[in-house]
This record gives C-alpha cells, sequence and structure tokens, in this order.
C-alpha cells in the first residue's frame, strides 16, 4: 500500500512535488505502513517469523514480533542465555514450527496459520537445566534458503563484551532479577490462579524487569544501530516483559488480534453497509446513472471503506479517483480490492496493453491529506462520501467532508449526497414494549412497562419502528444544503408540529383520538438533479421505506400526549393532551448539537401540548445523549 | 456505528438507573472481595436491562417449559418453601406461588428486583413472594427451604455460570431430599454444515454488486469465525448423532467440577458435506430428588460401535428420555430458543465423506480473567481408512 501511495506521489498529475522531501517521506511512510505487500524492496527483506510481514530492520521485526506474536527474541536470549549458535537455531527452529503451524513454545499444532496466531502467547517457563527444543543441530541449517535474518539478529560477541554504560549497580540488579526469574516463571500458573502473593512480588520486581530489559537491549544491540529508545516504547516493553511471565490469557489473545488487525472487529459493519440495499443502490445510481456529472471528473472520495463508492465512481467514467481512507487496515483492503479489479492507478502497469486503473487509495485522515498526496486546491470535480450516521448525525463524518468540499472541490463542483433532512413523526403505544408487559402469562406486570418508559425519556433507542405505529403527519425539522452549509450549522435548532395522521384504510377513517407516545427521527440524502442532472436519487431511511442499517431514532415522552384531530371539539376541562382534553397539535422545539464527546450528539425536545382553543401545555425540556 | 452483539442475553454494560420508585425492599450488601464484586456489578447491571427479560420471557420454549414442570410437581410445592435464585421479573415465583407454594423466596441481586417487588405488589402475592434484593450468597432467610427453582442455563450451559449460585443456595439453603428445578442438564456437540452462513458472510466478498471484494475475505475470516458464534441452525445443519459432553446432575453437583470439563469425543459422519465447525447446545430435565439418573437413560446405538470411552466418563450419544420426564431442549431439533446454539467455526470448511470418523476432546473452561467467561479449547482430528488423521486445535473465548 505504501508503494501505491509513493507511485500516486510520483505520478504525472502531482509531479510539482518538492523533490527533496521526497527520501524523506517514503521512509515515513514505509514506517506507517505495517502490511507490506509481497513486492521485494531492498529495504524491507526481513520476513517476520510468524506473519508474511517484511522489515527493513532486525530491531523492527522483533519489535514488531514481540507486540504482536509474543516471541520476545531478545529476552528469550538472555533468559536461556543463548550464545549465538544458540540463537541461530531458535530461529531456523520457529520457522520450521510456524511453516507447520505448530506453537513454537507449547507445540499445538492448528489447522491453518490463523488459528496459530491467535493462539501464540508467551513462552512459559522452561527448565532451565532441561535441553532446548532447538537444541538439535540440524537447526544449524537455515530453514528458509535466504534467510538475512540468520547474519543479522545481532548475536555478536563482540559487543557483548563492550561493558557500554552498564554500571555495577544495574549489574546488581539484574543478577538479582535473574535470580527471582525462574521462580517467578514457575509461578506462572499461580498468577493466573489469582494468587496475591506471587501478583505482589510481581509489583515489586516491577522496576527490576524494566532494568533487564534495557541492559538486554545494550547487549544485543550494536550501539551503531538506529535502535531508538523512546519513552513510550520503554513502557510498552516493561509490560509486554511482565505479560512474558504468564500464560496466555484471553485478554491477551484479544489484545494481540486488536493489534494485529486494528479495526477488524468492524468488518461486520462493513457487510452490512454493503448489504443495504438502500443505501447501495442510491450510490450506485448517482454514480453510473449520470456520466455528465462522473464521466472523466475528478472525484474524492471521503472515508472510503472497502472502496464500494471509488469503485462505482471508476466504472462511471471517472478519470481520476482519489479515496481517502484513516483505517491503516481498510485503506491496505480498499486498495488490494481496488487492485483485484483493475482499478487501481499503478504506474508499474504503464506502457502495457492494459489500460492503467484510476483509483488513488490514501491511507490518512481527509484532513492530513496534504501532507501524502499533492492536491491542487479547487481542482475536484465531485465530493463523494458516505458519511450518515446514525440520526443523521452521530458519529457522522460530516465535518471531514466539510472540510474537504471547502479545500478541494472546485467552484461549483458537485457534492454526492448535496441535500440531508431530518424528519420527525410521532408514534402511538405499539411502538413501546408497554402492551407486552400488561400481560405476562396472564399477570400484570406494567410496571416494567412503566421503568422501560422512564428509561427511555433520556436515552435515545436506534431500532426500527413499524410504519403502522406512526400516529401523526411527518414533519421535515431540518435541512441541510451540503454545498453550502458551514461546520457550525451541524448544531441547530428547529421547531415543527406534529398533527394526527389521517389515516383511511378501504375509505373508512380510522381512531380520531390516539396516544402519541414519543417520536423517530430518521433522514433522507438528496442526490438531486442540481448535480445528478440525468436521474437524481433519493436515500431514505424512512419507516414508509424499506429497512436501512441506520434504523430509525426512537425519542420516549415523559408521559403519552393525546392528539385527536381538530374537528373534536375539546372540553374547557382538564390538561391539555388527556383523554378530558385531546391536543390537535405537538408542537415542539428540537436541537441537535454535537455534544463535547468525540462525534456523539445531544438531542433536546422541548414537547407542548396545543388545544383547539388554543391552551398550551408544556413539559420540561428532555435531553437526549446518543 | 455500533457492532453491538445481537443477543441480548450477552452481557450488555448499559447503566441502569433505578426508576426512582421507593419500595420497602432488603437489599444485603456484598461481602465478598472488591474484585469479584466489579465483575459482578457489571453482570448484574446488565441483568437489570428489561430487553433481556423481554426476550426471555418471550422465549415461550423456555417459559412453558418452566411452567410445566412447576405444575408437574406441584405436590411437591404446594403448602411448600421455596427459593427463586435470580428471580428476574419475577415470572418464576409467581408460577410457583400460583402452584400453591406456602412462601417464596425470590433472590434477584440486579436493580430488576425492584420492579419484581412491584409486580409481586400489583398482582396480590406480596404476602407470598418475599423479594430478597442481594446476592444469594448474601442473604439470610430464617427457614430452609423445600423447593430450589432457577434460571440459570447460559449459552453452552454453563457461560455465565449462574449454576454455581444454584448450588451455593442448595447446600446452604434446602433441607434434605428438597427438589431442584431444573434437576439435571447435559451439553451436547456435534459436527455441523451450514452453506448459507458460509455463502452470506464469506463468500458475499467475492462478487459486491459486481466488484471482486475477494481481499476482505481474510479479514471477515477472522471477524465472523474467531470467537464462538451464537446463532440458529436446524437439524439438517447436523452431520452426525450428537456427542454428550458433560451430564450434570444438580441434585449432587460442585461448584469445582465446573471450573473446567474435558471430554473426548468420536463422531461418525453421516453424510457427505462441508463440514463448517461444531456445534454446542443443552438441555435440562425437571426431574424429582428420587430419581437417580444414571439408571433412568439409556443409551441409543448409532453405528458407531467403535465408540470407545477413555477418560472414564459415559459417553451416551442421545439420551432416551420418557414421556414423564419435562426436557427444556435447546437442540437444532426442536423448536428455536433465546438461547440458540452455539457454533464455534472452523476457518476453512473440511470436506468429509460419509462414515469418516472424526475424533477429538474438547475443553469448556472457566476463564480466569472473568469466571463468566468460557474457554473453550477443542482438539480435533479427520481420520481417513488408512491413516489416523493429523491433528488440529481451535481455541476460542466465549465472552
Amino acid at each position: 500500500m505504501a508503494k501505491d501511495v509513493i507511485e500516486f506521489r510520483r505520478s504525472e498529475e502531482f509531479e510539482d512535488v518538492i523533490e527533496e522531501e521526497e527520501d524523506e517521506e517514503e521512509e515515513q511512510i514505509e514506517q506507517w505502513d505495517d502490511w507490506q505487500s509481497d513486492k521485494e524492496d531492498s529495504s524491507a527483506d526481513f520476513l517476520c517469523l510468524f506473519c508474511s510481514s517484511r522489515f527493513g530492520s532486525v530491531e523492527v521485526l522483533f519489535d514488531h514480533c514481540r507486540c504482536k506474536h509474543f516471541f520476545d527474541f531478545h529476552s528469550i536470549v538472555r533468559e536461556w542465555s543463548l550464545d549465538f549458535y544458540g540463537s541461530f537455531k531458535l530461529i531456523n527452529y520457529v520457522r520450521s514450527q510456524v511453516s507447520e503451524n505448530k506453537c513454537w513454545c507449547c507445540g499445538l499444532e492448528f489447522q491453518c496459520s490463523r488459528d496459530l496466531q491467535n493462539h501464540l502467547h508467551p513462552a512459559p517457563s522452561f527448565d532451565k537445566d532441561g535441553k532446548f527444543l532447538w537444541e538439535d543441530d540440524h537447526y544449524l541449517k537455515p530453514f528458509m534458503g535466504d534467510d538475512p535474518l540468520l547474519h543479522s539478529f545481532g548475536g555478536d560477541e563482540d559487543e557483548e563484551d563492550d561493558p557500554m554504560t552498564i554500571n555495577k549497580e544495574e549489574i546488581m540488579r539484574e543478577l538479582v532479577v535473574h535470580e527471582k526469574l525462574p521462580r517467578l516463571c514457575n509461578g506462572g500458573h499461580s498468577i493466573l490462579n489469582g494468587d496475591a502473593s506471587v501478583s505482589n512480588t510481581f509489583t515489586e520486581t516491577e522496576d527490576k524487569t524494566e532494568c533487564i530489559h534495557i541492559l538486554g537491549n545494550n547487549f544485543e544491540g550494536k550501539p551503531t544501530d538506529d535502535i531508538i529508545f523512546k519513552p513510550c516504547d520503554e513502557k510498552h516493553k516493561d509490560g509486554q516483559l511482565r505479560e512474558s511471565f504468564a500464560n496466555v490469557t484471553v485478554k491477551e489473545i484479544r489484545n494481540v488480534n486488536e493489534k494485529y488487525f486494528g479495526a477488524y472487529g468492524s468488518f461486520g459493519i462493513h457487510r452490512e453497509m454493503l448489504s443495504d440495499k438502500a443505501r447501495m443502490d442510491a450510490y450506485q445510481g448517482a454514480l453510473l446513472n449520470n456520466p455528465s456529472l462522473i464521466n472523466q471528473a475528478t472525484v474524492l472520495d471521503v472515508g472510503c471503506g472497502t472502496g464500494i463508492l471509488s469503485l462505482f465512481a471508476a466504472q462511471g467514467g471517472a478519470s481520476k479517483v482519489i479515496a481517502v481512507e484513516a483505517s491503516k487496515k481498510m485503506a491496505a483492503v480498499a486498495t488490494q480490492i481496488a487492485s483485484d479489479n483493475g482499478l487501481l492507478s499503478d504506474n508499474t502497469t504503464k506502457g502495457r496493453e492494459k489500460c492503467p486503473g484510476v483509483i488513488n487509495v490514501v491511507q490518512c485522515m481527509v484532513e492530513e491529506l496534504d501532507k501524502f498526496i499533492h492536491v491542487l486546491p479547487s481542482s475536484v470535480d465531485v465530493i463523494v462520501s458516505e458519511w450518515m450516521g446514525y440520526c443523521l448525525l452521530y458519529e457522522s463524518m460530516l465535518s471531514s467532508v466539510l472540510y474537504a468540499r471547502d479545500r478541494w472541490l472546485k467552484p461549483g463542483g458537485a457534492i454526492l449526497p448535496d441535500t440531508a433532512t431530518i424528519f420527525g413523526a410521532g408514534f402511538g403505544r405499539g411502538g413501546t414494549s408497554i402492551p407486552f408487559w400488561e400481560n405476562v402469562y396472564g399477570f400484570d406486570m406494567s410496571c416494567i412497562g412503566k421503568e422501560v418508559m422512564e428509561d427511555s425519556s433520556s436515552a435515545p433507542i436506534v431500532d426500527t419502528i413499524d410504519s403502522r405505529e406512526i400516529v401523526t403527519e411527518t414533519a421535515a425539522i431540518h435541512s441541510f444544503d451540503l454545498v453550502t452549509m458551514k461546520l457550525d450549522d451541524m448544531d441547530f435548532t428547529s421547531s415543527f408540529e406534529l398533527k394526527l395522521r389521517t389515516e383511511s384504510i378501504d375509505g373508512i377513517t380510522t381512531a380520531r383520538t390516539r396516544s402519541c407516545y414519543g417520536m423517530v427521527l430518521w433522514f433522507e440524502t438528496g442526490f438531486t438533479s442540481r448535480f445528478c442532472k440525468e436521474m437524481p436519487t433519493n436515500l431514505s431511511t424512512s419507516p414508509y421505506s424499506p429497512k436501512t442499517h441506520w434504523s430509525q431514532t426512537i425519542l420516549m415522552f415523559r408521559e403519552p400526549i393525546v392528539l385527536s384531530s381538530s374537528d373534536i371539539t375539546a372540553s374547557m376541562t382538564g390538561a391539555v393532551g388527556t383523554e378530558e382534553c385531546p391536543a390537535v397539535a405537538i408542537r415542539s422545539r428540537i436541537s441537535i448539537a454535537r455534544s463535547s464527546a468525540h462525534r456523539s450528539i445531544d438531542v433536546s425536545l422541548e414537547p407542548q401540548a396545543i388545544s383547539s382553543d388554543g391552551r398550551k401545555r408544556s413539559w420540561p425540556v428532555q435531553i437526549f445523549n446518543l | 456505528m455500533e457492532d453491538e452483539p445481537q443477543s441480548k442475553r450477552r452481557l450488555l454494560q448499559q447503566k441502569h438507573t433505578a426508576a426512582g420508585i421507593h419500595a420497602p425492599l432488603r437489599v444485603f450488601h456484598p461481602s465478598s472481595s472488591p474484585r469479584r464484586e466489579d465483575a459482578d456489578r457489571s453482570y448484574f447491571q446488565s441483568y437489570s436491562h428489561i430487553g433481556i427479560h423481554e426476550q426471555m420471557i418471550k422465549d415461550r420454549v423456555r417459559t412453558d417449559a418452566y411452567r410445566d414442570a412447576i405444575m408437574r410437581h406441584q405436590n411437591l410445592i404446594s403448602d411448600k418453601v421455596v427459593m427463586d435464585v435470580g428471580c428476574g421479573t419475577g415470572i418464576l415465583s409467581i408460577f410457583c406461588a400460583q402452584a400453591g407454594a406456602r412462601r417464596v423466596y425470590a433472590v434477584e441481586a440486579s436493580e430488576i428486583a425492584i420492579q419484581a417487588e412491584i409486580v409481586m405488589r400489583d398482582n396480590n402475592l406480596s404476602d407470598k413472594v418475599i423479594i430478597l434484593h442481594g446476592r444469594v450468597e448474601d442473604i439470610e432467610i430464617e427457614e430452609k427451604v423445600d423447593v430450589i427453582i432457577s434460571e440459570w442455563m447460559g449459552y453452552i450451559l454453563l457461560y455465565e455460570s449462574m449454576l454455581t449460585s444454584v448450588i451455593f443456595a442448595r447446600d446452604k439453603w434446602l433441607k434434605p431430599g428438597g427438589l431442584i428445578l431444573p434437576s439435571h442438564a447435559t451439553i451436547y456437540m456435534a459436527p455441523f454444515t451450514y452453506d448459507e452462513m458460509y455463502e452470506s458472510t464469506i463468500n458475499f466478498w467475492r462478487n459486491v454488486y459486481g466488484i471482486n471484494m475477494s481481499a476482505m475475505i481474510p479479514h471477515a475470516k477472522l471477524c465472523a469465525f474467531e470467537e464462538p458464534a451464537i446463532e440458529t441452525i436446524g437439524g439438517e445443519n447436523i452431520l452426525t448423532w450428537p456427542s454428550e459432553i458433560k451430564y450434570l446432575d444438580c441434585y449432587t453437583v460442585a461448584a469445582r467440577d465446573l471450573e473446567s470439563i474435558t471430554t473426548e469425543y468420536r463422531f461418525r459422519s453421516l453424510v457427505q458435506a462441508p463440514l463448517h465447525g461444531f456445534a454446542f447446545w443443552f438441555d435440562v430435565e425437571f426431574n424429582g430428588p428420587a430419581v437417580v439418573p444414571s439408571e433412568s437413560h439409556s443409551q441409543l446405538t448409532d453405528g458407531s460401535s467403535s465408540f470407545n470411552s477413555s477418560n472414564g466418563s459415559s459417553h451416551r450419544k442421545k439420551r432416551v428420555k420418557s414421556d414423564q420426564v419435562i426436557v427444556l431442549s435447546t437442540s437444532p431439533e426442536e423448536a428455536p430458543t433465546h438461547w440458540q446454539q452455539t457454533l464455534l467455526y472452523l476457518y476453512e470448511p473440511i470436506e468429509v465423506k460419509q462414515d469418516q470418523i472424526i475424533e477429538g476432546s474438547v475443553t469448556l473452561a472457566q476463564c480466569k480473567e472473568n469466571s463468566r467467561f468460557m474457554n473453550i479449547q477443542l482438539q480435533y482430528r479427520f481420520c481417513t481408512s488408512s491413516t489416523g488423521g493429523q491433528s488440529f486445535v481451535k481455541e476460542s473465548v466465549l465472552r
């Protein structure tokens, strides 16, 4: 992926890049990427012992093995006092075990490397006097034909003799720790069982283990080498070392995977989004059916995810697509997918018959795009993004889209979608779980239903609601024009009015008095004829439309408000909004504002019931935090 | 956007706000170590989340089985003292009161106890059903009980392990010869095939709106298959007769028996099909105290005569249960329940032939990090007629 970024930088369109900076930046990019493709590169030829990652330096490789695979080469070498040949054999031994999908330290065998990588755990306590697993001399034979790691792993004895900066005090401490280590290792099991005394010992030796680690690095590393001790690095190492004493625990399995695959846990959501037909059809329609907009256009995809919108844009005839994705893994995946579909822009395909693709995937926040590639200000024809969150604005990427618009969109350029509107409507009893609790196996549990009401009057519920439960007309609450809106417009206050929905089934008008238990919010985004001249389209998440993965957002009132159509004359007594005096309308102000928590929003509601004779009854403001 | 587990029974770390209803409640303060308290607190908070209770009560297979079992044992409940361990909304306590119990102690640690108290009052049962808001380990009552009833089962029976609380209650509060409902529980396992699921989660990526997204497949597999999945499959998905992993007698089982369970298994595939993983489920029986379980069950022969047991426990493939016994089963063969089945997927499907032997061992162990989590270690081997086959391991955590 890094390569693609680099090549992209070099591509003709961006030749005005300042040359001097290039090398520096290249190196930087290299470091961001631990997902090296299998493209050979002279600066990245150390293959990881456990996975297919390649690294430019031995230290980075061992760091990776320690963090990702619980294999701490240096501390193993130290703990078992391995000499050069011992370390040499260890590397070959681990490679041979991994090739058979076996755990290098406990010998368990797995069906595939994924199972093995899930399993990998810190080394348990080996019997120091016993034989090493890699004792056999046949491990002196390099397991891999050409394994540069074997002559670079840093077990140089000359350097070990080097007194360097080790002072006496540290050596003494190291000795103390060494004495303690085997005991601690043997206690591994009781640590797991939560034995308090062992845990205490642990805490005491914490600082010492750190010390021995630094010592170890001095021993193994070449002084001239590019070992950098960052403070945060050190802290990490300390933790890692402690972990290596305990056997594998759930948390560690979990942690290693989280580190490994970053945001992979959200893959389910990508499938959900790609399976969301309403969403896909709207974007696909906008990008494929509007050639006058997309053909030969430069398109910027903000938050590309799997890259599906970029692929549609490429299919639609875009001459260049810049797909920006902040997640490292998703950017790598998007690159791969674009490449698999022959749509990745790649200089290496130049000169061949095959026409190069047009998609350039850039892994960064869109706000930092300039640091990675050069895009001329006001040079983009179309910005496309699927930025909408629950209730439109929750965890939305709208601010990123607006940033991209202001910086790169040509005057008169298009934003897809270009409008967004929040709607609301009131729902009845059937939209709540109250009826369920009124009769549970013949018993009255309505008190629990009341509890549900109270709970949800401050926490919105993201769920779908059946359109049959909606009792009012739909009110448009707020509209955004993506072309002109400003960032601060994201926080807004609007007023709206809900009136009883006049519904007639087979010519018979149904119930003229209904209780409204709360309101449901949804949104629509438009790909309007302003830009989509050939075929405008609309993406709706309304309860009247097929379900989407956004569902709807349900806000419950503190108490139901009884509504009737205006032709019923209300009694002059009784509170407005009750059975005695039904309201003819619910009026409310609503505010939606970004809350202090990142990408979260607060919704406030001030419902007011209006009677036919103009009397009003207000409820205290309700604040919902989504 | 959220990636919330679908299953409501799982720990939902949602903060519960006690609804400002002040009922005269006895609240017992846990006196155990702080660490355990923390784990418990989030567990009990999750249980006061009401959606779970709605889902559990709506599970008619579950609720009806309990009601039938209570009515069946009415002679042992009528005019007796009952303890309901983890009563939730109190529905089982109400059934017991309906069956004539003289008194029901309904123990509930989570905030739902407040609602349960009101439910009893609303149904005029406050004099019979006494809600005790606290952990069963901490409560004190003035008499021993004749009956313990509890709906303690989690996924793969033991996930969330509320059985230990039932055992505690049994040892401390149950009169000798008292009744425990349910009385017996069995965990089963069988290999399954599930092409539809594999298609929709994995092969989905091969063609997304005409675009090849195979690059997502390794990630999708990790995402979908790393942890056990809670899904509903049908009898048609099961490739062999199930194997019994563990049979528990609630009258005699001890808490330490539940810490780690290891069993060897051996399956003979009934059909040729791609094997996608192993399914786990359970059933519970509602027997009186007098039943001796080992004699009440016979064994089905299933054609796998070579089946041998090497760890000493009896391997019954499928127990014949008399019509007299009420069984709540979560088997794929039976009507779906909110427990569904627990599926352990392999990363790659394996094509098995008819009569092929699949053998190995499985360990279900309480997680050391959080005792309500469960580690599952599965060792499996596919034997062909000529060779013993290579042995593999799959480890996962139900959390």
